[in-house]
């Protein structure tokens, strides 16, 4: 008798003690997933990823962010993704083709801005041509305004060893400073660092972006592809949060761009001037990032830039775009 | 051979050529920038001779001028208690200022290119030559200077012919240690607000992602650091014989 009390006791006893885990596994929700993106340096393009943070989309979707950067340019950026110190990142579409090109192994999943960029130069540069010569800055070579001006450069029937060019070696926030001391001419950078030296009254953006490729694409989200492949509803989830900042800002333009000047610090003026230069979009299209490959490659081809991409890295263009965009997630 | 070999192997087990070449694919880029033309000005050199040679022009003139600069005033120092009052607080004050914290400022005092990198390889040779040449200066033993003015040596023959030679091995040690720091300068500015030589040329692959090319621009960097570090010290044995021979 002794025995079978002793053991209704404990049973009672345990079933007491373990009420409150009970109540706890049932009220705690689960873990939220841990993505660390990535993203660049003061770039207005990537707002969608600071409005999701703000507006706590990422939480909703029980994804904890861990952000990673800012990088001074997209090839960093794929550096850190290739060394697996990265799982997903906001990054120009230039930066992801040529990283995959490279063989790193990685997804472009989602669209963010299209067009947002623009030549600076100072007042008195009236054309492309007056350039020659003179000290023009990019951000590094690979990036989507280093190809830009390649693009640019080709259209005016001249090539980057017409110009003095430093790409890479002067930080974009540090650009606008350089345009106003006089130690550059002009700079191909991402908005706010375009809007930065027009609103302050000593440059001007002499060409955008969609003047030279309207509607081009400009920045987008990718992953690397073992993370997606183990993390498959993750990468979903922080894809529909990116979906919904992007329409949030189109919805509320005033509030991003409150959020956009609690970011980068910058007046209203020089936020809203940028804003006039850049579409957000989760939109992607496989076209554009197969035309965005051919320029690359047939600038360095016809010696308007040194070659980045050749056909060589990228024989068969179809099946490598194909490989590289994956669309699923912005129709999930 | 042994380090080329595991280097290989490793490199071959990591399957990353985009972040780890094998010494092979270094070789190969080696070759490829030998034969890609030059930066604007030397298009005949190759891109890796070409970045080269502005790399070690830039660091002869800044080391040329460092070691003027940093030998005349170490000797003033030395020799001259009030040089010493007055200058080392100030030579304390900005010797543990990295050279690379002056950047921006060599950015916004120099512009762009040759003139602010110039200031950044004397900025890091300058401190060690400087203080190699007053740490010689003042441990001239003080028996020879009296010996010296006993014999009625003049002032000046008791600097020339006495102090400074003593210090000349500090001098020229000073002098290996500032050419080491600024070689490692020069690369570090040319990341900065540049448009060629070796330092921008690791960028430029980096950014491209060529890293068999990034680590074959290093590997110049080590060459050429190495080869100057032996000319200094040949020249060193061959100025001061007197010293290897006592």
């Amino acid at each position: 008798m002794l025995p079978f009390i002793r053991k209704q006791a404990f049973l009672v006893f345990a079933f007491i003690m373990t009420v409150p885990l009970w109540g706890g596994l049932s009220c705690t929700p689960a873990t939220p997933a841990t993505v660390r993106i990535g993203y660049l340096l003061g770039d207005l393009h990537q707002l969608p990823f600071f409005v999701a943070q703000d507006k706590g989309f990422f939480k909703d979707e029980g994804i904890n962010v861990q952000v990673a950067g800012p990088f001074d340019a997209g090839p960093a950026e794929m550096d850190a993704l290739a060394a697996n110190q990265l799982d997903m990142g906001y990054v120009g579409i230039a930066p992801s083709v040529l990283a995959a090109a490279r063989k790193i192994d990685l997804s472009i999943i989602s669209g963010v801005n299209l067009e947002g960029s623009a030549l600076a130069t100072e007042i008195g540069i009236n054309s492309v041509a007056d350039l020659k010569s003179k000290k023009v800055a990019t951000p590094a070579p690979g990036s989507i305004q280093y190809v830009m001006l390649g693009m640019l450069l080709s259209q005016n029937s001249l090539s980057f060893s017409d110009l003095d060019l430093f790409p890479g070696t002067i930080k974009p926030p540090d650009m606008p400073q350089s345009l106003q001391t006089g130690r550059i001419s002009g700079y191909f950078v991402w908005e706010p660092f375009v809007a930065k030296s027009v609103v302050g009254g000593y440059g001007k953006a002499l060409v955008e972006s969609k003047e030279i490729w309207p509607g081009h694409p400009c920045c987008v989200v990718v992953t690397r592809n073992d993370f997606a492949l183990k993390n498959d509803n993750t990468v979903a989830a922080v894809i529909r949060a990116h979906r919904k900042a992007v329409q949030f800002i189109t919805d509320n333009p005033a509030d991003a761009k409150t959020i956009a000047q609690k970011w980068t610090r910058l007046d209203a003026a020089i936020i809203d001037n940028a804003f006039t230069r850049v579409k957000y979009t989760y939109a992607l299209s496989k076209d554009d990032v197969k035309r965005f490959a051919r320029e690359i490659i047939s600038l360095g081809e016809s010696g308007t830039i040194k070659p980045i991409i050749t056909a060589g890295d990228v024989p068969d263009l179809d099946a490598f775009v194909d490989k590289v965009v994956d669309l699923q997630y912005i129709q999930r | 051979m042994l380090f080329l070999l595991a280097w290989e192997i490793a490199a071959l087990l990591a399957n990353l050529p985009q972040l780890f070449p094998t010494p092979v694919d270094v070789l190969s880029a080696l070759y490829a920038l030998l034969i890609a033309p030059g930066p604007a000005g030397l298009p005949w050199a190759g891109e890796l001779w070409g970045n080269t040679l502005i790399s070690l022009w830039r660091v002869l003139v800044g080391f040329a001028i460092a070691a003027v600069s940093g030998i005349l005033l170490g000797v003033a120092i030395g020799w001259w208690r009030n040089a010493r009052d007055l200058l080392e607080p100030i030579i304390e004050l900005l010797r543990p200022i990295p050279p690379l914290a002056w950047i921006p400022l060599a950015m916004l005092w120099f512009g762009l290119g040759f003139t602010p990198a110039v200031f950044l390889i004397w900025l890091g040779a300058f401190f060690p030559i400087l203080l190699n040449t007053v740490l010689g200066m003042e441990s001239t033993p003080k028996k020879l200077v009296e010996v010296a003015k006993t014999l009625g040596a003049s002032s000046g023959q008791i600097l020339f012919k006495v102090c400074v030679p003593f210090a000349a091995p500090s001098i020229m040690a000073g002098l290996r240690i500032g050419i080491g720091i600024g070689w490692m300068c020069l690369v570090a500015a040319e990341l900065t607000g540049s448009n060629s030589g070796l330092g921008y040329m690791i960028m430029y692959y980096y950014s491209t992602m060529e890293a068999a090319k990034t680590v074959a621009g290093m590997l110049m960097i080590g060459i050429v650091g190495f080869l100057m570090f032996t000319a200094l010290k040949k020249m060193e044995d061959n100025l001061l014989f007197w010293r290897v021979q006592s």
